[in-house]
């Protein structure tokens, strides 16, 4: 399906480096990304992956210094973000690529309404009066389950729920009729019963809204749910991707293997299999293949050459030395 | 000790992209330096007169001039150094540790313990702290332990109040909890547990009094309340120049300016060491 | 032989003041169950369930406001901290966040040796080294890891460094609150592993605290679901998993969504929005879509549905499995 439609995002040969008092962290490395006219990537991967850092590239969002994006191109209808001006930006930023996170409290200003921001952002972005915003805003509201929405609007951020601030969120990103949402781990600070009615909410908006979705998470169960095609990102690097009924049901990687080995389920008791060790330090990574010190099928080529990303079923790449011995 | 060189390391590095807390770093070295070496630095014995040369203004032989009695002032500003530091240093790490167990005691057992100690607290921040130190010294003499009472009792109230807040940031912590499920006790919840890792604000703040402190004592000083002649002291002679101040400037300029120089240094100081823990450097 | 810990109708209400204004929450209420020694019990519930506030009344880390607590038969809910101490070298707990539940300032060393001095087991400074490090191989770490701080350590180790002071007084019982949940899904199934090994070797009896269904399946014997405050659902594991009874339980194992993505639960989130505490009828009411006009009126009581399964619902779900997944 995600062949026939068009590309709205492209991230080409990524990199981008972080200064710290102990060093540059070596935080993103090479990525490409695409993203499909109206379908739904799920970025997945443990802490410090980079995967929250790539798509915050995309936005501009880092901050420089001490940020550096060293390298590669992210466009957007062909258009290098990288390169735009900062009012061209602005525009995009919420107009055009919307953007929530995990934690709406951080990016809500507890000192106004919901009404007042919302309106404030739809007044910006799509250049209409307050009595328009202010419809707009209630309409949105009411899509994403907040049926009384009026009184949504007269009240402060901390006076809602976790869950309904989520909501808000994904409302104010919506009222302004984005083509693309970044979801940046928008339901690992919820209740697994939020998680689930958040998520049903963002794919019934993909599908009336005809949206992309990029949607960032740890839980490769959410994007088992909810997303079409996979990226599995380990310690700055892109190591599989493709369709999730290829890359969840016949892993190619080691890595996306253990993930998906170690994860508790509920109807399968058997000793879990873990990943031994820990995410290296980005500051000095190990050579060659990052996860080869914790690979049981590494080797000694793991230990010197990066593996590149190949292609090794029709839309499922792979970057393994050793993919071919895994194979099912 | 590790930890803490540790740390110590991480915020010297902070520290040096800080020019003004750089600056201050090294005038208060450059101050520690000359208190520590008085002796060694100054050209004459700081009580010697030369009652010919009264009044002189700065010249080779006296680059920042004589005073009234003769003494060559440049002998004096160094020598007083050593005085003004002192009492300030001691003055400052007295109400620092007095104020550290207060405070701490009312922020971690709270209740009535807290509401009396810092409203004991509150009174002595309703007095203005000269004041207060005037009215101590009045009372008990201008003797140098009376002075560093005084300057350390009027500083107290600060401390604790720091103290207490940061303690009962670390109290709601869960590693105190822990330390309550393996049987600590109370005390040494505290001294263990909470209270090490509150010392930082402490540190910024122990700079930042180092610079109230030795205004008070020169203040102190230049009402005649303070260190008494002929001990060297910087307040103290800028109040004996007071007199003369418009035939000799240069006997007044220069204890004024040490002043000046190390009020600002340490303020520098304790600015920048707050930018430098502010956000916090534990757990990256 | 008595239950190693044994919870009678607990009840924990805590006040908070804003701008002088008292008001009361009630966090548990009318929890009362046992735990055998040996068994991992699990307690499962969403946040502001009471599932914490039960797991720290039992360390006593919080005293309830009514109701008891006997652990080996005593009880121990009046004892003052003085009395209690001998218990808390018996029955210890393990914190949710490796990275605040470890003084900052301490190395391992200075960490696991504490509880021996605390209680008086070995005072000796060489011989609890000895000790130190025999637990730290226990948990999977090594003597070069003993002059290390917390904050050199990744969320894992921390973990297992938090794991070694629990176990360093020699416990019976510990109180697991969520030990996984601020981990990385490959690190958490090491310390689950862990976990499990440590519980074999060492005699041990859990209370498993968590909000995962897939962590809690793994670990426990027997599970209680706790729903604002109260036990909605209590049962062995498997029988747990394969016919839930309350609709919340249900409600909870169709809300996770699963890694295969085969195994898909469509169900309607609309109605299913807010959590009321209402003061007649049952809890769950405004999200049940099983509701009885007598759910409305009277709150129902935790009734047996077998030896072993216990529900608190007036219209409990009977089919014998509503889990769509692995056919």
């Amino acid at each position: 399906m995600s062949s026939v439609s068009a590309k709205v995002l492209e991230i080409k040969d990524l990199q981008v480096r972080f200064d710290t008092e102990d060093g540059v962290v070596k935080a993103v490395e090479d990525v490409n990304l695409d993203l499909f006219s109206g379908e739904m990537l799920g970025v997945v991967g443990e802490t410090g992956c980079g995967k929250s850092v790539t798509l915050q590239s995309v936005l501009r969002l880092l901050p420089t210094p001490p940020t550096r994006i060293t390298r590669g191109q992210i466009l957007f209808h062909g258009e290098n973000l990288l390169d735009v001006s900062e009012e061209r930006m602005n525009e995009i930023r919420g107009g055009k690529i919307a953007m929530i996170f995990q934690e709406p409290m951080t990016s809500l200003n507890p000192v106004f309404t919901i009404g007042e921001q919302m309106r404030d952002v739809i007044e910006q972005h799509r250049r209409v009066g307050k009595r328009k915003a202010n419809s707009i805003a209630i309409r949105a509201l009411i899509e994403v389950g907040l049926e009384d929405a009026e009184v949504v609007l007269s009240k402060y951020p901390h006076e809602l729920s976790g869950g309904q601030r989520q909501r808000v969120m994904i409302a104010m990103a919506l009222s302004c009729q984005p083509e693309i949402l970044i979801a940046d781990e928008p339901t690992t600070a919820l209740d697994v019963s939020i998680q689930a009615q958040i998520l049903a909410i963002i794919k019934h908006l993909r599908q009336t809204h005809n949206m992309s979705v990029l949607l960032v998470t740890h839980n490769l169960g959410v994007v088992a749910q909810t997303c079409d095609r996979v990226a599995v990102m380990y310690a700055g690097y892109v190591v599989e991707k493709g369709e999730k009924f290829g890359v969840l049901k016949a892993p190619l990687h080691p890595y996306t293997r253990g993930l998906l080995e170690s994860i508790p389920r509920s109807r399968k008791v058997r000793e879990l299999r873990s990943i031994p060790g820990s995410v290296p330090n980005l500051i000095d990574p190990p050579e060659g293949c990052r996860f080869h010190p914790r690979c049981s099928f590494a080797t000694e080529v793991c230990k010197r050459e990066v593996p590149i990303l190949e292609e090794a079923k029709p839309g499922h790449f792979v970057a393994c030395h050793h993919w071919r011995r895994l194979g099912y | 000790m590790k930890n803490w060189f540790c740390s110590v390391r991480i915020i010297y590095r902070r520290l040096r992209k800080n020019r003004l807390a750089v600056v201050g770093f090294w005038i208060i070295v450059a101050f520690i330096f000359t208190a520590l070496f008085a002796p060694w630095i100054a050209p004459y014995d700081p009580s010697e007169q030369d009652l010919l040369a009264s009044l002189e203004g700065p010249s080779v032989a006296h680059p920042m001039g004589v005073d009234f009695f003769g003494r060559d002032i440049l002998s004096r500003v160094i020598w007083g150094t050593r005085v003004s530091l002192t009492i300030a240093l001691m003055a400052v790490a007295i109400s620092a540790i007095v104020g550290a167990l207060l405070g701490s005691l009312a922020g971690f057992y709270g209740g009535i313990l807290d509401e009396v100690i810092m409203r004991i607290m509150d009174v002595f921040l309703a007095i203005p702290s000269i004041l207060l130190a005037i009215a101590i010294v009045a009372a008990l003499g201008p003797r140098t332990s009376n002075l560093v009472f005084a300057v350390s009792l009027s500083t107290i109230p600060e401390f604790a109040r720091i103290a207490r807040s940061a303690v009962l940031v670390e109290r709601s912590k869960e590693y105190i909890e822990a330390a309550r499920a393996i049987g600590e006790s109370r005390l040494s919840m505290l001294f263990r547990y909470a209270l090490p890792n509150s010392l930082i604000p402490m540190v910024v703040q122990a700079s930042l009094r180092m610079a109230t402190a030795i205004l008070s004592v020169s203040g102190l000083g230049f009402l005649g309340l303070g260190v008494q002649p002929p001990t060297p002291e910087w307040g103290t002679d800028l109040s004996l120049a007071r007199t003369y101040l418009e035939i000799a400037p240069h006997a007044g300029i220069f204890p004024g300016i040490a002043i000046f120089l190390s009020v600002i240094g340490f303020n520098f100081l304790g600015d920048g060491l707050n930018e430098a823990l502010n956000p916090r450097l534990k757990d990256r | 032989m008595n239950p190693i810990v044994q919870v009678e109708d607990l009840k924990k209400v805590f006040r908070t003041q804003n701008f002088g204004r008292v008001s009361k929450i009630t966090a548990v209420e009318g929890v009362s169950f046992t735990i055998q020694r040996g068994e991992t019990l699990g307690l499962i519930g969403e946040s502001g369930s009471g599932k914490t506030t039960v797991g720290r009344m039992i360390v006593k880390l919080l005293n309830p406001s009514s109701g008891h607590i006997k652990l080996d038969g005593h009880d121990v809910t009046h004892l003052n901290e003085k009395a209690f101490k001998p218990f808390r070298k018996r029955f210890q707990i393990v914190f949710q966040d490796p990275y605040s539940s470890l003084n900052p300032r301490m190395t391992v060393l200075q960490l696991l040796s504490r509880p021996l001095s605390v209680f008086g087991i070995e005072k000796d400074r060489k011989k609890q080294r000895m000790k130190v490090i025999e637990v730290l191989h226990d948990v999977g770490l090594h003597e070069e890891h003993l002059n290390r701080y917390p904050h050199e350590f990744s969320g894992g180790q921390r973990q297992r460094v938090a794991v070694a002071r629990a176990l360093m007084t020699k416990p019976e019982f510990i109180v697991l609150d969520e030990p996984t949940s601020a981990l990385d899904v490959s690190v958490q199934a090491q310390i689950l592993n862990l976990l499990r090994q440590l519980k074999a070797a060492h005699n041990l009896t859990y209370l498993f605290i968590s909000h995962d269904l897939g962590v809690i399946h793994y670990m426990c014997d027997r599970v209680l679901v706790m729903y604002m405050g109260e036990i909605v659902e209590s049962a062995p594991t498997e029988e747990l998993f394969t016919s839930p009874a309350h609709p919340y339980t249900r409600f909870l194992m169709e809300s996770i969504p699963d890694p295969d993505p085969e195994l898909t639960n469509e169900i309607d989130y609309v109605n299913k929005v807010k959590a009321l505490q209402s003061t007649y009828g049952c809890n769950f009411l405004s999200r049940c879509d099983r509701a009885l006009p007598n759910c409305f009126d009277r709150h129902p009581e935790l009734v047996k549905l077998s030896s072993n399964h216990l529900v608190r619902c007036h219209n409990p779900l009977k089919e014998a499995s509503v889990w769509k997944r692995d056919g």
